[in-house]
């Protein structure tokens, strides 16, 4: 999966539109960052990048770039 | 080799009050509970009213059993009682309910304490006490009432939960019959992932863990209370049930392909859809029953596995693969060859 398509895929999760998204957006300003999306967003990571990130990984990221550096390695160009 | 066993007969018994979507969306918000039956799929739970203990469910649905199957009940020689909602801290419920069932005093009685694990514990140990001659025949009880374990208005639990009770009759059959295999497990290190911190000796009930306490997502409990982190039992379930599966089924020398039917804890609709999406297990060869009744912990697995065998997929001779995970964390699996002795599974009540 590329970066572009992990994006577009994460907004969908959080209800907003892929452009909102920069690795600068701080987690918490988006609304439906909760306990339920934390579930999509595994099952997405797992699911098409193969990684069972550890939730504090997701709940703990401050902004969106930290949690594309957590998955960094797996994410196509 | 000792003797083969297998599971026999089984029901479950269901309180008859449901909570439905519909009260929880007055009390969480519809918005909270159209992103909750999203993120579960589970739509309507069935809660015991106050004075009904989980014992009482599991001893409804053992004298359906014995009643149905005609079962002299002097023949149980083993009672297990699996439940986290005891009804006391002591005596073991085992033991009060071998006295309420009228089974012999010559007939081992105790609690497994597990959760969601349970079940399979006890078939495992029901199994290994036949097969060594210890005792021939046993009656595998499940039980609890985890809803009232939740704090009203905890949104993170309150939607999931529903409270239930099993019973099954485990007893000798042919040889190459009944349970093939086990494979239990245990990571103590996310023992808080799922948890009443307060209560018990560690951390006793006092003005302090009696106090309200709000999260950052508005859900309330107390110390008292059952706390979930839902996202850490979620990792640890996608990250033991596949290659728990694969050691089990690498033990007795068997492929996915050769497994008839495969039977996972009912703790969400999303969570099953997506392990067996995972695992590459094709619809058919599963069944889910949690959408109308909750998460039922410890009795989710006998609950779902009545209703497999009442739907027709529960055959003489089919492999079935049985595997539960939760609280603890613990977890276990087992592969039964459904015996030709087998007496049947009791028909639904009008639940």
């Amino acid at each position: 999966m590329t970066r572009a398509e992990f994006i577009s895929e994460f907004a969908g999760i959080v209800n907003v539109v892929p452009e909102e998204l920069n690795p600068e957006t701080p987690m918490e300003s988006l609304e439906s960052w909760d306990s339920v999306a934390y579930l999509s967003a595994m099952v997405l990571i797992d699911d098409k990048l193969g990684l069972a990130v550890r939730p504090e990984v997701l709940s703990g990221a401050k902004k969106f770039g930290d949690v594309l550096a957590a998955l960094d390695s797996a994410l196509k160009d | 080799m000792g003797r083969s066993s297998s599971i026999l007969a089984a029901t479950y018994e269901l309180p008859e009050k449901t909570l439905t979507y519909e009260e929880l969306e007055e009390r969480f918000g519809a918005e909270n509970m159209k992103k909750v039956l999203s993120g579960s799929g589970i739509r309507n739970r069935r809660v015991a009213p106050p004075g009904v203990c989980g014992s009482d469910l599991a001893h409804n649905a053992a004298c359906r059993l014995l009643d149905y199957h005609n079962i002299d009940r002097q023949e149980i020689d083993l009672l297990i009682f699996c439940t986290q909602t005891p009804d006391y801290f002591l005596p073991t419920t085992a033991a009060v309910l071998q006295h309420r069932l009228g089974l012999k005093e010559q007939c081992a009685s105790f609690d497994i304490n597990l959760g969601c694990s349970q079940y399979v514990y006890a078939l495992a140990v029901a199994h290994a006490m036949i097969s060594a001659g210890v005792c021939s025949k046993a009656l595998v009880l499940t039980g609890d009432t985890m809803s009232r374990t939740a704090h009203p208005k905890d949104r993170s639990v309150v939607p999931l939960l529903g409270d239930g009770g099993s019973a099954t009759l485990v007893g000798e059959v042919p040889d190459d019959q009944g349970f093939l295999g086990f494979e239990l497990g245990t990571d103590g290190s996310g023992y808080q992932y799922l948890i009443v911190p307060a209560g018990a000796f560690r951390c006793p009930s006092a003005e302090e863990t009696a106090k309200e306490v709000t999260d950052a997502e508005g859900n309330v409990r107390t110390a008292q209370n059952l706390y979930m982190n839902g996202a850490a039992i979620f990792h640890f379930a996608i990250s033991v049930v596949p290659p728990t599966v694969e050691r089990l089924l690498a033990k007795v020398s068997l492929s996915l392909a050769d497994v008839d039917l495969f039977l996972f804890h009912q703790a969400s609709k999303f969570m099953l859809d997506y392990l067996f999406k995972k695992m590459g297990i094709p619809p058919e060869k599963t069944h889910i029953f949690v959408e109308d009744i909750g998460n039922t912990s410890g009795s989710a697995l006998p609950i779902v596995m009545t209703e497999a065998w009442r739907a027709g997929k529960v055959r003489t001779g089919a492999r079935v693969l049985m595997i539960a995970f939760g609280v603890g964390l613990s977890w276990a699996a087992t592969l039964v060859r459904w015996p030709q002795n087998a007496l049947g599974v009791v028909p639904a009540k009008s639940n």
